[in-house]
């Protein structure tokens, strides 16, 4: 599935790219998602969602800028993924997170702007978006602590990493990228 | 190895970091070292100038040009003795490359002299992609990086309301004729915060303790810091603030959103109708197209968020800070529309039951992935 779709972009490039500008508009994409799968008479946010597991499963979402490389970039998206539409991962994720990592071990962007230490200091939609994901306030507490010793960021790539890419390059799923086998 | 964790990306990253700090330690005492050499050599000139007779004169100038050698010899010598530092951060970076996913063969770094303080051109020796963003990333942060104290953003005074009023005011004298009414507002709107976060009454430092300790510019969401200096917010803000520098910057790109909408489409609901999939609409507006310059803003980006993996760092190391009283997060003074390889504007539309409103306007360094430019709407 290369390149996005014009829905993908619409949607993917108006909140979910934003968290690192605007934590704000991040958070209102990542609560409305329940609600716009589940009203969704033309099927485009499905299609979205569709899309977006598509793009994780064959790396073919390009890294921004070419200082990126793409296992970081499918390692973000993995974490939007979570705070868009919860704890099961995309389908086909060939990497897919260890369950008991969210949360405790892993930040997201979710959890690390609209999560503070009390509901009140929180965002609105915070509790029920916690509760879908079987954690508590005091699990993103505790992780925050651990981010002084230890990365709650993104994993390192795995071995055989770029086989893994050449042959998604090869048969034609995604664009080669600078840094990567020929 | 190991794909469950992130272990020794963190400390190759330190390491890098620390020979990079050394070698810009180094550049700056050997030019304090050059310049006060040089300070103490023309008092000796100048005493010498006075002196009668004739013959000694020439011995003035002699002297002169041994304190303008000495800089340069000592700049020299240190470029030649960082040589070591250097190597090893090119090897560190090999080792760290596969840890991001990609080939960590790097081309051998060329002899150099260039100054750690031209950060591009510095970074610019070391292989494009990764390797070549990554130390630039460092160089920036270690040498340039600011903060402040609980304190010291205790200090910082919301702008007051008058001020934001003014500054509303004057934004909307700058829409050309027609787009005035609805410039103003789009600005007006209870969803928009573009003038609040990213006006230009908004002075650096409360850019800086926005970025820092997430206090609110205006004041208007709660932040307290507590007897035991834990400070509590109830403000967001992302790894960057910041904003315009003036009136007619902020209307800029909203001014040609406007002015492409007329042409494009019989209104603005309707031309953003057309080009959204959603109730929300980003668009990157180029700073061409908007007329905007360096200078039209300014701001602060955390330190070593050049990456989408040491931002979410850098974001918990705030949270971390903000919750045990410290320590502070850096940040690095940016003006985007200077630092940028794409620079514009984000102009972010919200769809509600009368129409679009406008959300946010502010200058951003490059289009965000996947959001759409102006021209291609």
């Amino acid at each position: 599935m290369i390149p996005a779709s014009k829905t993908f972009r619409a949607i993917f490039g108006s909140g979910f790219n934003l968290a690192d500008d605007e934590p704000g508009i991040y958070i209102e994409a990542c609560e409305e998602v329940p609600e716009k799968l589940s009203n969704d008479p033309r099927g485009r946010y499905q299609a979205f969602k569709e899309e977006f597991a598509t793009h994780i499963r064959d790396s073919s979402f390009a890294p921004a800028s070419e200082g990126d490389t793409q296992w970081m970039t499918d390692e973000w998206l993995r974490n939007v993924w979570y705070d868009a539409f919860g704890p099961e991962p995309a389908p086909g994720d060939p990497y897919p997170v260890p369950a008991e990592d969210w949360g405790h071990r892993r930040l997201t962007d979710y959890m690390l702007h609209a999560v503070n230490e009390t509901p009140e200091l929180s965002s609105a939609g915070a509790p029920a978006w916690l509760e879908t994901r079987g954690l508590t306030f005091a699990d993103i507490s505790a992780a925050v602590d651990l981010s002084a010793t230890q990365s709650v960021g993104f994993r390192s790539a795995p071995e055989g990493w770029l086989e893994h890419l050449k042959d998604l390059t090869d048969r034609g799923l995604r664009e080669p990228q600078p840094g990567e086998l020929p | 190895m190991a794909l469950d964790a992130a272990s020794g990306r963190g400390e190759l990253r330190s390491a890098i970091e620390g020979l990079l700090r050394t070698c810009v330690d180094l550049e700056r005492q050997a030019y304090d070292l050059g310049h006060r050499a040089r300070g103490e050599v023309d008092a000796v000139v100048r005493e010498l100038a006075g002196l009668q007779p004739p013959e000694l004169r020439g011995l003035a100038d002699e002297i002169a040009g041994i304190g303008a050698r000495l800089g340069t010899d000592v700049t020299d010598a240190t470029t030649e003795g960082r040589r070591a530092y250097l190597d090893e951060v090119h090897h560190l970076l090999t080792l760290l490359a596969p840890h991001h996913g990609v080939d960590g063969t790097l081309p051998p770094l060329a002899e150099t002299t260039t100054l750690i303080r031209d950060a591009d051109a510095f970074a610019a020796q070391f292989p494009p992609g990764f390797a070549r963003r990554y130390v630039r990333d460092l160089i920036t942060s270690v040498d340039r990086s600011v903060t402040l104290t609980i304190d010291d953003a205790g200090r910082v005074q919301p702008v007051p309301t008058d001020d934001v009023d003014a500054a509303t005011t004057s934004i909307a004298d700058t829409f050309d004729g027609p787009c005035r009414a609805q410039g103003a507002a789009l600005l007006t709107s209870e969803t928009s915060h573009a003038i609040e976060q990213h006006g230009p009454q908004i002075p650096d430092e409360a850019h800086l303790a926005r970025l820092v300790w997430l206090k609110d510019p205006t004041g208007q969401d709660a932040w307290q810091v507590s007897a035991d200096n834990r400070v509590t917010t109830a403000h967001w803000a992302g790894t960057s603030t910041g904003g315009f520098t003036s009136p007619e910057a902020l209307a800029k790109p909203i001014n040609a959103i406007l002015t492409a909408a007329s042409t494009r489409a019989q209104n603005l609901d309707q031309f953003l109708d057309a080009n959204a999939e959603d109730t929300r609409l980003a668009i990157h507006v180029p700073a061409d197209q908007a007329d905007l310059s360096p200078d039209d803003a300014t701001g602060y980006r955390g330190s070593g968020t050049g990456h989408p993996e040491t931002q979410r760092d850098w974001i918990a190391a705030r949270k971390y800070a903000m919750k045990n009283g410290g320590p502070a997060v850096h940040g690095v003074p940016d003006d985007p529309l200077r630092s940028g390889s794409d620079p514009g504007a984000m102009v972010v539309f919200k769809h509600s039951s009368d129409g679009w409103r406008l959300v946010t306007c502010f200058p951003v360094d490059a289009q965000r992935t996947q959001t759409k430019r102006l021209e291609e709407l």
